[in-house]
């Protein structure tokens, strides 16, 4: 088959994925509804073990150089959907008509659900392939916006709603700052392809050994993609939104809020500090803006900081405190950024983006088993101000601390599970968490960056006080006096029953305690989750095999001959042999109008031959 | 030797009572229960047969070496094999079996230098061992039978054998060790278990203090140790006792020929800080303190553990070490006279204890000190003689008082009970020839080893020979004192307070003992008062707690049948007792015709320790008698060199003989005076002195001593870091952990409101701000 056809395989599946979901999505029956998610599921599962199978080590592009594959996209890929997968798990509709789960109710809308789902995850896949500003925009926006639509029908309520249009409003405002940035970036340079912009940088660069020097009108628009990508980040100062839209949105869209548009946004602006540094193909040598780094690591140290303070300070619905909790590792992934953006040595730019690539994987993995404990917690009733008892909203499992106390005594399984994933986000040893945060710490102390480490450091301690509590919760704090009563009058209060007066004991509902619901689908999400979370961390070949996933991802693309100090090729593929079919043309014949006469011929014969 | 079952198999030493741990402790719980000693009683009992079948075959192999076959110990399959040959004739019995590199740092071509460290999981096979496995394994095991029966229906009875396991594990490594990290090992694993099994009863506060107590009191000790192993290994560059290779590069052999200065200056501080150790494992002034509080563990635990194993692992290491030691004459003088000291001191505290277990306790201090005075005096033979047989005869007394305390229903307070000759019949035999060992009464096993530590200390330093006479004076008068007061006389049995049926003579002896009498007379004023009335039987036959004890006189027979609901003396029990009383008796005739010394001679530490010692005699050291050593040999070509010698020898051992026995009949006999014939005279005594009672019933204040010099101004700065620590460190901790509570406080007030268009403001604020780094 041909090879630019088999890199797009993942994305061309999950669009036809998502189009016949889109499709389905018309019919009212449930039967129709509970087969969305299976045909959601398969998709991303076949598209997982399609990148994992993937030799990789082969750099694919089209004629046009809009799209470009190598270990690095393709571990991207193979990271989105694999925890896609888990997200498809987590917002499985369970109940009797399939309109939802315990923490989520899009009602009929199965179907649009989880195409746009998939859609989004698409958008990731995009980012991690495009070459170009076009298409790098394309996919960010396809990222995001079904995630606007996904927040909005996730629940029925009002809170819900609020959310999304907070969300899509600012988002739109965001894409707007990053479609100035492209627009000046082109201005600039009158290019539109990456490379091309970075062998640009390249060149007009005073010293052709130093740093690449993009002018300052280009300089400009780099900033405005930063803060662009920076609100899929989260990251200060484009991080308000997180905490409302975190909070409405249903459990698992939450979930994958905190996920899929991050590593869209973390994907985008790697590839920006590559081409800010001037990173040519076939040249391994190149170094981001001191601008660039400089920002980078202020804005990693506020995003890490005003995360964890904020998630610190949150008193009452956890939810709210995963999303800042989620903004703070924003923050400890720019550290990485940071790292790879200050220094010019291959060999540590190299171990920077590992940090990073890494890290995501470990995010990915134990935040979603944090969430999916949430979900199979049922919510607590609160009591008004004069004392009676609110019936839950729809579609709302655990959210507060409330809600959590006492239920890791309660069920013991589940309050281990969740200690596990927190202290995995703390980064405490014997958790994925600790090795991510190993990785991405060593090569910001090796691109001499101690004031960020220890920055790190601190907020590290800082965010074991909400992790802690919330295990401390689940584990110490006594259930609340009403519990048992509160449960059945908010059941009897759900089915629209007749509610008795506020005030009967608990001796009315003397077996109280219903039986949690334990679906299979959110179950196996979050054994899936902590069993990789303590995989990872215990299990130290485990380890080495994601670290060695990591080690050749670093690669944008094949790395020079010249680069002394480059690690030894990937273990994983042989190299590709030299006449393998790459749908590559001649540079003259590429239709980039605005290719400068410099892009010299033979430069993007681009090394499939190498 | 590598070709023999034991040796082949010899982790199976170690590994089976380990096993049987973790049989009893994993499964005891909920499965076993009441069959919990199986496992141990498996494990202990494999590997001390696999001990004696070593010590066996040995002791063939000994006889082919004398008969010219030299060198027979051939070849290893691990490379580090072969017989340990002194360089300075003789044949030695040694053999390193070394399983695999247990800690492994640096390249293996830069050994022996502080470069290359190498401790091996490997064991050494030499008589030593093979002597030290048979007494460990041995006595353990009929430790273990003893225990099934004391400990019946116990809390944690699965606990208590998992424990014992586990400590004949650590035991056996720390025996069978080939280097200093091996002994290291089992050195802190039976301080674990000794730990582990004094705090056996936590829920009592005097147990868990007693236990805190012991393990910190040998961290003192063992601090010392680990320098002194340190040092070792800094100075020679191994930490292996044999390298079992011509070369010769273990580090004993390399400890005899010191090849630079800083070895030299090292050897002379290596003994001290081993030493340390030693005093602290093994109970020595002034790291005594701890022994006596450690009788809070149950019985057999005080009986293996405190008596006849653990605590002689000093004696083992500078037996072993011997290298390291006999060159060093300060060291050796500081360890006999250490040893003397404490021997005197302990017997003297023993003269005026209550609780059986405490006598013993003391009695066990004193005896070790006696073992240290025979290594101090360069008669390494003699105290491992001795260390045998105080195994077994304090091992023996410990568990017949176990016996006791068992039909007293926890009572050992000896004011409180006398003459149960007739409650226990059979462990008042026993009872009175553990007694007679320990007082060295003649022909018995404790007068042969007492008597060569005597002669060793004779040949050093005449006052020293006297002093361990004094000593050997008063542990004949203390044990009998026991015997005579416990086991002779009129029978009285003690009551608890609150009993419906207390008797006038239980009632009158209990409110002296609780009116805090010290006067040990509680019981015989009031028989002095009423003689006819010696029988509580009555009484003391309603008692629910299970003391069902008089039976008068008709319990000598076959008892149990009338009112037998409780048998006081159950052969689980008794059995082990039996075989130990029989070594008790026969372990003297170990020496007969030096055949123990002539054994333990074989062992590289003892031939090459005499070759060390004999160097530094030249040199001007003491003088020293190879037969002490085990070397028989060279005492013969040392005779034929100087007949005089001989026959001074020979007389001076008949005469130390002679008198020994006089000093332990003289013993006896006041013991007798004094606490049977008129039980009054000790009271008479005792008030004539009151001083001297006082500083023996508290132990020459040396507990209150240490609160007061350590304890206290440690707890004071204690708490003076404490509240230090609150205030100054716990403060500024909780200031700085408020910081991010109070900044993130302020930005939810501020930033975070909850409006869209303040959002976007703001964002759109940020956005500015990154711009301008274009400025930058």
């Amino acid at each position: 088959m041909n090879p630019l056809l088999e890199a797009m395989l993942p994305e061309v599946i999950l669009t036809v994925a998502a189009c016949a979901l889109l499709v389905m999505g018309a019919s009212p029956r449930a039967g129709v509804r509970r087969a969305t998610p299976v045909i959601a599921l398969l998709a991303l599962v076949v598209v997982f073990f399609y990148q994992v199978s993937r030799p990789g080590g082969q750099l694919i592009t089209d004629w046009a150089g809009t799209f470009k594959v190598y270990h690095f996209a393709e571990y991207v890929k193979m990271l989105a959907a694999g925890v896609g997968a888990l997200f498809v798990l987590l917002a499985w509709p369970t109940n009797r008509d399939a309109t939802g789960n315990s923490a989520l109710d899009f009602g009929t809308e199965a179907g649009e659900f989880f195409g746009l789902m998939l859609l989004s995850i698409t958008g990731v896949f995009l980012v991690a392939g495009a070459n170009d500003l076009v298409l790098l925009f394309l996919g960010i926006e396809l990222a995001a916006i079904p995630t606007y639509i996904m927040v909005s029908i996730s629940r029925p309520i009002p809170v819900a709603q609020e959310a999304g249009v907070k969300y899509f409003f600012l988002g739109a405002m965001a894409a707007a700052v990053m479609l100035f940035g492209f627009s000046y970036l082109y201005g600039a340079t009158g290019l539109i392809n990456l490379d091309a912009i970075a062998r640009h940088f390249r060149e007009t660069a005073a010293d052709p050994l130093g740093p690449a020097r993009p002018g300052n009108w280009a300089l400009l628009a780099i900033l405005m993609l930063v803060a662009g990508f920076a609100f899929k980040l989260a990251a200060v100062p484009l991080h308000f939104y997180a905490g409302d839209v975190y909070q409405g949105a249903a459990t698992p869209v939450t979930a994958m809020l905190s996920f899929v548009p991050k590593t869209s946004g973390i994907v985008a602006l790697t590839k920006l500090i590559f081409v800010a540094g001037g990173s040519v193909p076939g040249d391994g040598s190149w170094q981001a803006p001191e601008t660039l780094a400089r920002l980078l690591w202020i804005m990693a140290a506020l995003t890490m900081t005003f995360g964890n303070v904020l998630a610190l300070v949150q008193v009452s619905n956890i939810k709210r405190v995963l999303a800042y909790s989620s903004v703070a590792h924003s923050g400890y992934l720019l550290v990485g950024l940071a790292a790879l953006a200050s220094t010019s040595e291959y060999g540590r730019q190299q171990g920077a983006l590992q940090g990073v690539l890494f890290y995501l994987a470990a995010y990915g993995i134990m935040n979603a088993g944090a969430f999916g404990v949430l979900m199979l917690l049922p919510a607590r009733p609160i009591r008004s101000w004069n004392g009676a008892l609110l019936p839950t909203p729809p579609a709302t499992s655990a959210e507060t601390y409330d809600d959590l106390a006492g239920q890791g005594r309660r069920h013991p399984v589940l309050g281990l599970c969740m200690a596990t994933c927190c202290f995995s986000l703390i980064g405490l040893p014997l958790t994925i968490g600790f090795f991510g945060k190993l990785y991405l710490i060593k090569p910001a102390l090796d691109a001499r960056l101690y004031g960020l480490v220890v920055i790190t450091m601190i907020n590290a301690a800082v965010s074991a006080g909400y992790y802690l509590k919330i295990i401390a919760t689940m584990f110490l704090r006594p259930e609340p006096e009403h519990e048992a009563g509160a449960v059945a009058t908010a059941t009897a209060l759900h089915a629209g029953q007749p509610v008795p007066a506020h005030g009967h004991g608990p001796q009315a509902h003397g077996h109280a305690h219903p039986p949690l619901a334990l679906p299979m689908p959110i179950v196996t999400a979050v054994a899936l989750s902590v069993f990789g979370t303590l995989l990872f961390g215990t299990f130290v070949p485990a380890t080495q095999v994601l670290v060695n996933t990591v080690t050749p991802a670093s690669q944008l693309e094949p790395p020079s001959r010249d680069s002394a100090d480059a690690p030894p090729a990937p273990a994983v593929t042989a190299a590709p042999p030299a006449a393998l079919p790459t749908a590559t043309v001649p540079p003259a014949a590429m239709p980039t109008a605005a290719m400068p006469p410099a892009a010299v011929p033979g430069s993007p014969a681009v090394t499939a031959t190498r | 030797m590598e070709h023999l079952f034991a040796v082949k198999h010899s982790y199976l030493i170690p590994l089976l009572p380990l096993l049987g741990a973790a049989v009893a402790g994993f499964l005891g719980q909920r499965w076993l229960r009441e069959k919990s000693h199986w496992p141990i009683w498996i494990g202990v009992g494999a590997s001390a047969l696999l001990s004696l079948s070593l010590l066996f075959s040995m002791l063939g192999m000994k006889t082919a070496c004398t008969h010219g076959n030299a060198g027979a110990a051939a070849q290893g399959t691990h490379g580090a094999a072969g017989a340990a040959a002194a360089g300075e004739g003789g044949q030695t019995l040694g053999y390193n079996k070394v399983f695999f590199n247990w800690i492994e740092v640096g390249e293996p071509a830069k050994a022996g230098t502080a470069d290359y460290f190498n401790a091996q999981a490997g064991f050494f096979f030499d008589p030593l061992t093979a002597v030290m496995l048979c007494v460990v394994t041995g006595i353990g095991f009929l430790i273990t039978v003893f225990a099934a029966g004391y400990m019946k229906g116990e809390e944690g009875y699965f606990r208590f054998f998992a424990y014992l396991g586990l400590f004949i594990f650590a035991m056996t490594c720390l025996v069978m060790g080939n280097n200093l990290l091996m002994l290291y090992l089992g050195w802190e694993g039976v301080g674990l278990c000794s730990y582990l099994l004094i705090g056996y009863y936590y829920d009592r506060p005097a147990a868990r203090e007693a236990a805190k107590k012991a393990f910190l009191v040998n961290r003192v000790g063992d601090f010392g140790f680990g320098l002194g192993i340190m040092l070792c290994f800094a100075a020679f560059g191994t930490v292996t006792y044999f390298s079992g290779t011509p070369q010769h590069t273990g580090l004993l052999e390399l400890a005899q020929a010191p090849a630079n200065d800083f070895q030299r200056q090292a050897m002379a501080w290596i003994p001290f800080l081993l030493m340390l150790g030693a005093f602290g494992k093994s109970a020595q002034f002034p790291l005594h303190v701890w022994l006596p509080d450690a009788m809070e563990g149950p019985t057999p635990v005080s009986a293996l553990i405190h008596a006849a194993t653990m605590v002689t692992a000093g004696v083992y290491m500078i037996a072993r070490c011997g290298t390291l030691f006999v060159g060093n004459h300060a060291a050796m003088t500081t360890i006999a006279v250490v040893g003397c000291f404490t021997a005197l001191f302990a017997g003297t505290i023993a003269l005026r204890q209550f609780d059986l277990k405490k006598v013993f306790a003391y009695s066990t201090v004193s005896q070790l000190g006696f073992m240290f005075v025979a290594v101090g005096c360069l008669a390494p033979v003699a105290g491992v003689f001795h260390l045998v047989t105080h195994a077994f005869f304090k091992a023996l007394l410990f568990l017949s008082s176990g016996v006791v305390m068992h039909a007293m229903a926890g009572e050992l307070d000896m004011r409180r009970f006398s003459g149960l000759r007739g409650v226990l019949p059979k462990t008042r035999w026993l009872m009175l020839i553990g007694c007679a060992a320990l007082a060295g009464f003649p022909l018995t096993a404790g007068f042969f080893s007492k008597d060569e530590i005597i002669a060793a200390a004779w040949v050093q330093s005449r006052f020293l020979a006297l002093l361990m006479l004094l000593a050997a004076f008063l542990t004949a008068y203390y044990s009998f004192r026991l015997y005579f007061r416990v086991f002779e006389g009129p029978q009285v049995l003690p009551s608890e307070p609150g009993d419906a049926h207390v008797s006038d003579a239980a009632a009158a002896s209990e409110s002296a003992r609780r009116t805090g009498d010290t006067h040990e007379s509680g019981v015989d004023r009031q028989l002095a008062h009423d003689p006819a009335h010696h029988a509580p039987a009555a009484a003391a036959h309603g008692h629910g707690g299970g003391h069902s004890g008089g039976h008068g006189g008709g319990h000598g027979g076959g008892h149990g049948g009338d009112h037998g609901h409780h048998d006081h003396e159950p052969w689980i029990m008794i059995g082990p007792l039996v075989v130990l009383a029989v070594g008790a008796v026969l372990a003297g005739a170990l020496m007969y015709h030096h055949a123990l010394g002539d054994f333990l001679g074989r062992s590289p530490s003892f031939s090459q320790g005499y070759h060390q010692a004999a160097r530094a005699h030249r040199e001007g050291a003491p003088v020293v008698r190879p037969t002490m050593f085990g070397q028989v040999e060279e005492q013969h070509v040392m005779e034929e060199a100087n007949p005089d010698l001989v026959h001074a020898d020979h007389r001076l051992h008949w005469m130390l003989m002679f008198v020994s026995g006089l000093i332990s009949l003289a013993g006896i006999y006041a013991a007798y005076q004094m606490h049977l014939k008129d039980r009054a005279a000790a009271d008479r005594l005792a008030a004539r002195h009151p001083g001297v009672v006082a500083a023996l019933e508290h132990k020459y204040w040396i507990d209150e001593a240490y609160q007061a010099a350590i304890v206290e101004p440690l707890r004071r700065l204690g708490q003076v870091f404490f509240f230090g620590d609150r205030a100054v460190v716990d403060g500024l901790v909780k200031a700085i952990s408020f910081t991010p509570i109070v900044g993130g406080f302020f930005l939810k007030l501020t930033t975070q409101r909850g409006y869209l268009q303040g959002y976007a403001v703001t964002m759109l604020f940020g956005v500015a701000v990154i711009l301008l780094f274009v400025f930058l």
